[in-house]
Formats: C-alpha cells, structure tokens, sequence
C-alpha cells in the first residue's frame, strides 16, 4: 500500500489539488505509508499520462493492485481514473461516490478529522475563511452558501480547497507552524511555511492508551451510519431514516440538474475545474 | 417493498458504496422502502413474497464474476415480478434471457437515442457509461435504445423485465423513477 501524489507545476491542474501539495510529505509521515510524489507540468490531458506514469512506478514499488480515490460527483475526474485502471488492469474504488456532501462533511466532524480551509475560489467567500477548521457550525454556514449560491458544499469543483492535519487512520498529527495568507476578494490561499509533526495526547506508537472504550463507540456510531445509510438494520429501514432522507430529497433535488458549483464571482485555481466540468458536458465525456 | 440486487462479487465489498447505495438513494429520494441482498442471497420464495419490483446493481471493470453465476438464476425467467438491470445487472439479465455478451469498453457520458418507444427513457438524452462488455439481445427483447457503440437499453417482449447498460443512478434517476411508478405497483 503507498500513497500517490502529484505535484503539478500549473495550479490550475484540471486534475489536482496544488494548494500546499508539499504537505503530503508530511501527512504520509503521520499516517505512516510510504509516498509515491511525481511532479507533473500539469498539462491538460498530457497530466494525466503522468499520473498513469505513476501508477506503474507504485505497482513496480510497492505491488499495488488498485487505486482508491475521493470522487465525489466529478464524472471527468472518474472516468479518467477508470479508463486509466482498466488500461492498467487494475481496480479501481471511489468509495465516497455520489455520496451527499452535508452528510461527508458531518462524518468527518463526527469522525474525529481535523480539517483547513486552505483555499477559497468563489464568491462569496472571504480571506477570513481561510485557516478555519472544518466543524458543525461551518457545514451549517456551507449549507446555507449552497441554498443560496449552489456553492458545493465539499468544495470538489475547487470552490473550496482544504488540508488534513489529523484523521482517526493518522498515527501523528500534523501541525502548522508558520502559515501566510494571501487573498484578494474571492480567491486566496493559506501559504504552510513551516509544519511538524507530533504525538497525538493518549497515543504512542499509533496505538491508543486507554481509550478502546473511545473506540468502541465510535465503532458502534460507524455502523449506525452505515445502517442507516444502506437502510438495513435487521434487513429493513432503520428508524429515523425518512427525515434524514426528506433533507437528503431537498437537497439532490436542487442539486440534480446542476453541475457542481456554477458559481458567479471571482476565481482563481478553481476555475479550470470549474471550466472541465463545463466542457464534460459539452464534449459528452 | 424494492429489492436492491447487489451484484459486486463478494457481500460488503469496499464496492458496495460506489455502485449500491446510490441507487438506495434514489429509492429514498422517491419515499419507497427498499431492501439490500447479495446475489447470492436472492431466491425465487423472497419475489413470491412481496417485492414491488427488484433493482440488480453494477459493478466495477474488474467484476466480472456474475457471469459464472446466471446458470443459478434462470428461475428468473418465470417471475413476473418487475426487474431491472443496471450495467452488469443489465448483463446479468441478458444473460438469464438467453442473449450473448461481446467485449465493449465505454466510460464516461455518452449519447443515448431512444430507438422504441418506452415509458423508462426519453427520446434522446447523455448518460454515465462504466462498462467493458455489452449485450447483443436475443430474440426475447427488444432493444429500447442505443449509444454509437453498444445496446444502451432493453426490454423482454413480455414481461416487465428491462435492462439499461448506463447508470441511470449517476446522471439519470428519472430512469429509476420511471420504473418504479410505472411497473412497481404496491402490493
């Protein structure tokens, strides 16, 4: 198992994140996986030959027998992961597809995820978002941005760019010394100058002290949402699943026939994946 | 009540969200209760008793153990409980119906025209193809509606048994929507 990463040198890649991208140095240290870091010009389409290049040099390194990615509703970013899979002969798994975003955002808080606004790209978003952690309070701000924007909630078509600091898989987390930001009206970044990595409180050597019980619970909490979620429990809907499905109906509803974002406003690294998006459904791929 | 067909290859595989639940989605999205199985689980006795109607999923490029599996499911032909396909369920029914499966890879949104009139689709509309073979129909089914390469769509002569390769879950759940409130009546 490894961790693949592309370092694109145009920070409007169609394909990649680039805010901060040194940080997976770090992040694969804390999760503690070794990391595969190739750089790519960026380069529309030609990037994604580089990101195929990549894939081979993880299964020549470290025997990997498929890719899994955080594709949410991006049909241009999938399908160019799976076409490059199947050339590959390899699997390929996008376990948060089509998932609602809002309820993402409330497992991560829930889950124990430590998360940054490391970038914003739409009106009208605000320098002072950048550098806040992700928590119920702000998914209730972001839910409120998409009823009257259509701004996506998980920031996927680059309205919003974050950075991971600590996750319930991280042996370590990730902290952040010496941040800069820099912003003009609705575009800016959160610039890492210096970060480190540390010992979580209660945890040594990536195992819990005393806290199984902790576990437990969350394990438990874990299968809640998954049971709800399937609608099994005991084979049938779980209790409490109509309301959240009624949420759920209002919010695809409006979402349906859009595609992410569809933002007015100023953007700066977004925009292009904003732009394939439009040009997916222009070229039909 | 619907019941969701999970076709991946093992039950709880790290599949099951990519191509499961968005189709459980949109059963809750249209308020109608529904229930997951494996294949492997589905038997004649579980349609007999009550199932409106049954939705068999997809799978990744890489699954293709359905295929080994239809022998044990020619049963299906004498049900009149209404069936849909999707993808590799959509194979899987072919299969069951007697049709032949050649190799045919398309991923991505493609353009579908509706060739024979049906209350599922509209006359021409772009949707989300993940599939490496397609189905040749047999005489048994009619074809419903075509993309430049393969049969998007099907539907037996007689029953209420329909087969789509594309996933109508990603960019077309009025296709679900279709089915269910026209052939899925409560029992």
């Amino acid at each position: 198992m490894c961790l693949i990463t592309l370092i694109s040198r145009n920070p409007e890649s169609y394909m990649f994140h680039t805010p901060n991208i040194d940080i997976t140095t770090l992040q694969a240290e804390a999760i503690g996986l070794p990391i595969l870091q190739v750089v790519t010009r960026g380069k529309k389409e030609a990037e994604l030959a580089d990101l195929k290049k990549a894939i081979k040099l993880a299964i020549e390194r470290f025997a990997i027998q498929g890719i899994v990615t955080g594709a949410i509703e991006s049909i241009y970013q999938a399908s160019r992961f799976q076409k490059i899979c199947h050339e590959l002969n390899m699997w390929c798994f996008n376990p948060l597809w089509k998932k609602d975003q809002i309820e993402l955002l409330e497992e991560l808080v829930e889950g124990g995820y430590e998360v940054v606004i490391s970038g914003i790209f739409a009106y009208p978003l605000t320098e002072e978002w950048i550098g806040r952690t992700l928590t119920k309070t702000m998914i209730c701000e972001l839910e409120a941005l998409y009823d009257k924007y259509q701004l996506n909630p998980s920031g996927e078509g680059g309205e919003i760019e974050t950075t991971v600091l600590d996750a319930p898989f991280f042996r370590k987390r990730v902290v952040v010394d010496v941040k800069a930001v820099e912003a003009k009206m609705n575009a800016g970044t959160m610039i890492i100058e210096e970060a480190h990595i540390e010992e979580k409180v209660g945890v040594r050597g990536g195992e819990c002290q005393g806290e199984e019980k902790k576990e437990e619970e969350k394990d438990e909490k874990r299968e809640e949402r998954r049971n709800r979620s399937t609608g099994r429990v005991g084979g049938e809907r779980a209790p409490g699943r109509k309301k959240i499905g009624a949420r759920r109906k209002e919010r695809r509803e409006e979402r349906r026939d859009r595609s992410i974002g569809g933002v007015r406003g100023e953007r700066g690294v977004g925009r292009k994946k904003m732009e394939a998006r439009r040009e997916e459904r222009r070229e039909g791929n | 009540m619907i019941l969701i067909i999970d076709m991946n290859a093992r039950q709880n595989s790290f599949s099951f969200p990519e191509f499961v639940l968005p189709i459980a989605n949109c059963l809750d999205d249209l308020h109608r209760t529904f229930r997951i199985l494996h294949y492997r689980e589905l038997t004649s006795q579980l349609l007999e008793d009550g199932a409106d109607g049954v939705i068999f999923s997809g799978t990744p490029l890489m699954d293709n153990e359905y295929f080994r599996q239809v022998h044990d499911f020619t049963w299906l032909k004498e049900t009149g409980t209404p069936l849909l396909g999707i993808c590799a369920g959509m194979q899987f029914l072919g299969l069951v119906f007697s049709s032949t499966s050649v190799e045919c890879l398309e991923v991505g949104m493609r353009k579908v025209k509706t060739v024979h009139p049906t209350p599922l689709l509209s006359p021409s509309f772009e949707a989300y193809n993940l599939h490496r073979y397609a189905i040749l129909p047999s005489e048994e089914l009619i074809v419903l509606a075509r993309s430049e390469k393969s049969v998007q769509a099907f539907k037996h002569r007689n029953k209420p048994v329909f087969g789509v390769i594309f996933h109508p879950e990603v960019r077309n759940p009025e296709v679900i929507e279709n089915f269910i409130n026209h052939y899925c009546h409560k029992k």
